[in-house]
This record gives structure tokens, C-alpha cells and sequence, in this order.
């Protein structure tokens, strides 16, 4: 895979767990320990499906969420669009570079707070 | 001399839960990394070949006791129990460093699986004579690894994703239960209801951390019931004597073969389901599962034989032996 492919692929997984997380966090989700649910939640679904949708799955089960929102149901079938045939090897990627891929998550969602508290003060 | 080799394919008669390590509550199981076809890496399940060559010595150590007829009549000592059932350790200090030739002989002679399987005995490493495989989860990713025939019988490969599922359990804490704690002296009985009552005041005020139950939720990833791997053993052999052994051993650790975790919860059987080199009897005929008449010497006699005439000697040799 090479890097732009893999960039592509990141930011597309990135955007679903970020909805993911807003569902989580909407359901009662612990704010202090979140995150940690979520990496742990992504690796269980890595090493247990074999397809995009079968992470999906497994994913909101794991955290527990309701029936997918408009928003997330957008990002999935655009993940599900960008991963193609190469399931095995997205997540062969996500699983390796887990940490990677929850900190980039972690950095949008603070970079997105920063964009509507600055829109709010305008 | 020659090289005996024996391959099977193994059913996972019950979910295989052979961990790797513990993250938090979670347990996950072994993987190790294998390149695919075209570049690229997978971390795929299987089962270690340390573990199946343990399988393989306790087997070998509870036929040799059964057949010198010690078995539950006469207790090891703890050098005897280390060399049986996990081949030894170097003892060190005043233990005289090295072993004659012919105290090396006279060992093999009264143990002989220890000639095969290595170990370390009157202080000397002992140099086995036995490879054993991992046991290869078959599988998509590693298809290119399996023999033609382990891939015919298996039918449709898929991948190792497939396989591995991850469940939860809980333990239970008795405490909670109203009918148990009248089973408490008062004392205690007290202290828990003091304890559970603090636990409800705790959820009123919202603290989290107070209020937690003290049932203990854990997951475990395990290779799922019904999933095949491919599992090979390899012996040099010198005599009859290591061929039969050899068999005996198979033999027994197949009959009943456990590995991983949890097996005292529905996890780690695996069945011989297909071989190669080996005709494998029926379930009910499990006791000898080799057929006689392509080894020659009925399966065990000799071993049975040459263990059972040194019986005496043998129960010496295991109250003095250094292991």
C-alpha cells in the first residue's frame, strides 16, 4: 500500500470513529476514559472481522451504540467506498498502526472543538 | 537410523484460547507474523510448537510411569517430577558438572523418551532427537505454507479472521447473592452488607468509582470450535525402541490433546481428524490409535516391554536422580 493510499484510508477511518465517538459520548460514554474504549473496541474489531461492514459491526456493538446516525452512516459507506477489495490490508493497517490512527482522531476532534468554540466567539 | 515423520490434521473439538498476553481485562491470543505472497504481513493465530511438544513429554511420562506401574503408587521426587514432566534443569554447585558415557546411556536406557524429547539430567543437557511444528491454523493467509494434501481436505480456505472470536465472562461475586450471605458469620455478614450498602449510597451520589460492582467482567479472544490446523512431528530414530517410543508418545498425547488456556472451561481439545503416514482408528478404538499392522511390532509392546522389565531399576533411579 503505498503512502497516499494508506493517508486516504487513515482519514476515512479517522472521520468514522469520530462519529463513533460522538455516539458514544451522546450515550453516556465515559469523557475520561473514551478513548481508551475506542482503542480497545478497534483493535478487538481488527483482529475478529474480515470485511469493512464486519468492523463496522463489530465496532458499535463493542461500544455499544444505537443505530447509526446520518452522519456516521456517511462516513462508513464512504470507508467502505475508499477500503474497496483491499479489506485484509486496511486492516492488517489499522491494527499495526493503532495508536497512530487514534491519535490522529484524537487531533481532529481537538482541532474541530477549536474551529466551533471560534466560530461561537464570533 | 532413520527419520520418522508424522503430519495430522487437528480439529479444534472445542475453542482454542492459547493467549499471547493480557491487555486490561482482555486476553489475546498467539499470533506470529507471516509474509504474504506479493509482499505484505499478516499476524495469524496458531498454536506454539512448545506446547505441543509439552503435550508430547507429559504424554510420554505418564505412558513410562504407567508402564514401569508407578503410576499413583509411588510418589516423585521433585528432581524425578521435573525431569518427566518438563525434562530437568541444570542443578549447578556441587553436581558434578558433566555425565559419564555410560551414565548417559544407562539414563536413556531406563527413560527412553528422555533420548528423544532432550532434557537435562545428572546435570547434563541432554540433546533431543524430536522437531515439533507449530500447529498452522489453515487458512487463507497461510495457504501458500500448507502441504497440497492438508489444503484438499480442508475445503474452502478463509481467513484467519474468521477464525478468532472474542467472548466475555463474568466472575460472579457470591457476596451478592442474598442465599449466600447467610452462609457468613455474623461478623462478615455485617462487614458485606455495610459494603454493599455503601455501594448504593455511592450510585445516589454519583461517585463511579465507589459505586463499581465487584463482579469481574473479562474478555478472551479464542480460535473458533471446528477450525483445522496443520500439525507435523519428526523424530530420529536409532533403534525400535525410539520408533515405538516415538508412536506411544503420538499416541497418548492425541488421544486426549489439551492446549492453551481454559480448559477447565470448554477450551483446548483438539482431535486428530486426518494423517499422513499413520492410519488413525476410530474414536472407540482410541486407546491404540495407531494401526498395528503398518508398524510391525504391535504399538507399545516394545516400549511397554523394555519399561516394565527395568521397573526396579526405574523407581531407583527416580528417587536419586538430579533433574
Amino acid at each position: 500500500m503505498n503512502d497516499g493510499r494508506r493517508e486516504t484510508l487513515a482519514s476515512a477511518t479517522v472521520a468514522v470513529l469520530l462519529e463513533m465517538r460522538q455516539a458514544y459520548l451522546a450515550g453516556g460514554g465515559n469523557a475520561l476514559k473514551h478513548w481508551a474504549q475506542i482503542q480497545d473496541r478497534l483493535r478487538a474489531a481488527c483482529r475478529t472481522s474480515e470485511t469493512v461492514e464486519q468492523w463496522l459491526t463489530t465496532m458499535q456493538r463493542g461500544l455499544q451504540l444505537p443505530a447509526a446516525s446520518s452522519s456516521l452512516s456517511s462516513a462508513a459507506v464512504a470507508l467502505a467506498k475508499s477500503v474497496g477489495t483491499d479489506a485484509a490490508a486496511w486492516l492488517d493497517m489499522v491494527e499495526s498502526e493503532h495508536g497512530y490512527i487514534i491519535a490522529l482522531a484524537r487531533l481532529e476532534s481537538e482541532e474541530r472543538k477549536k474551529r466551533r468554540d471560534a466560530a461561537r466567539g464570533d | 537410523m532413520e527419520q520418522r515423520r508424522f503430519e495430522f490434521v487437528l480439529r479444534a473439538e472445542q475453542p482454542i484460547a492459547h493467549a499471547e498476553e493480557t491487555l486490561g481485562n482482555s486476553s489475546v491470543i498467539m499470533r506470529r507474523k507471516v509474509r504474504q505472497p506479493g509482499g505484505g504481513w499478516s499476524r495469524v493465530p496458531y498454536v506454539t510448537g512448545d506446547t505441543m511438544r509439552h503435550g508430547l513429554r507429559e504424554a510420554a511420562a505418564l505412558a513410562y510411569l504407567d508402564a514401569a506401574g508407578l503410576l499413583g503408587k509411588q510418589p516423585l521426587t521433585e528432581s524425578a517430577l521435573r525431569l518427566l514432566f518438563s525434562g530437568g534443569m541444570m542443578m549447578g554447585g556441587a553436581a558434578g558438572g558433566t555425565i559419564r558415557l555410560d551414565e548417559y546411556r544407562e539414563v536413556c536406557d531406563l527413560f527412553p523418551p528422555l533420548a528423544l524429547l532432550g532434557g537435562c539430567a545428572q546435570n547434563r543437557v541432554i540433546q533431543g532427537r524430536l522437531f515439533v511444528d507449530d500447529a498452522t491454523l489453515v487458512c487463507t493467509e497461510q495457504a501458500d505454507t500448507l502441504p497440497e494434501w492438508v489444503k484438499e481436505y480442508s475445503g474452502t480456505l478463509e481467513s484467519c479472521r474468521a477464525h478468532v472470536e472474542e467472548v466475555q465472562r463474568v466472575r460472579m461475586d457470591p457476596s451478592l447473592d442474598p442465599g449466600r450471605r447467610k452462609l457468613l458469620t455474623a461478623e462478615e455478614a455485617e462487614q458485606v452488607e455495610r459494603r454493599l450498602a455503601d455501594s448504593e449510597k455511592a450510585i445516589d451520589q454519583q461517585d463511579i468509582d465507589a459505586a463499581r460492582s465487584s463482579m469481574m467482567p473479562r474478555r478472551h479472544e479464542r480460535i473458533a470450535q471446528g477450525s483445522l490446523f496443520w500439525w507435523s512431528v519428526t523424530a530420529t530414530c536409532y533403534s525400535e525402541l525410539d520408533a515405538d517410543t516415538f508412536v506411544v508418545m503420538c499416541a497418548t498425547f492425541l488421544a486426549d490433546a489439551r492446549v492453551g488456556g481454559k480448559k477447565g472451561t470448554g477450551h483446548g481439545l483438539l482431535k486428530p481428524v486426518a494423517a499422513r503416514d499413520v492410519k488413525l482408528l476410530a474414536p472407540k478404538d482410541r486407546a491404540e490409535i495407531i494401526e498395528p499392522t503398518e508398524l510391525g511390532p504391535r504399538v507399545g509392546e516394545l516400549f511397554r516391554a523394555h519399561v516394565g522389565e527395568r521397573r526396579e531399576k526405574i523407581a531407583e533411579f527416580l528417587s536419586a536422580v538430579r533433574a
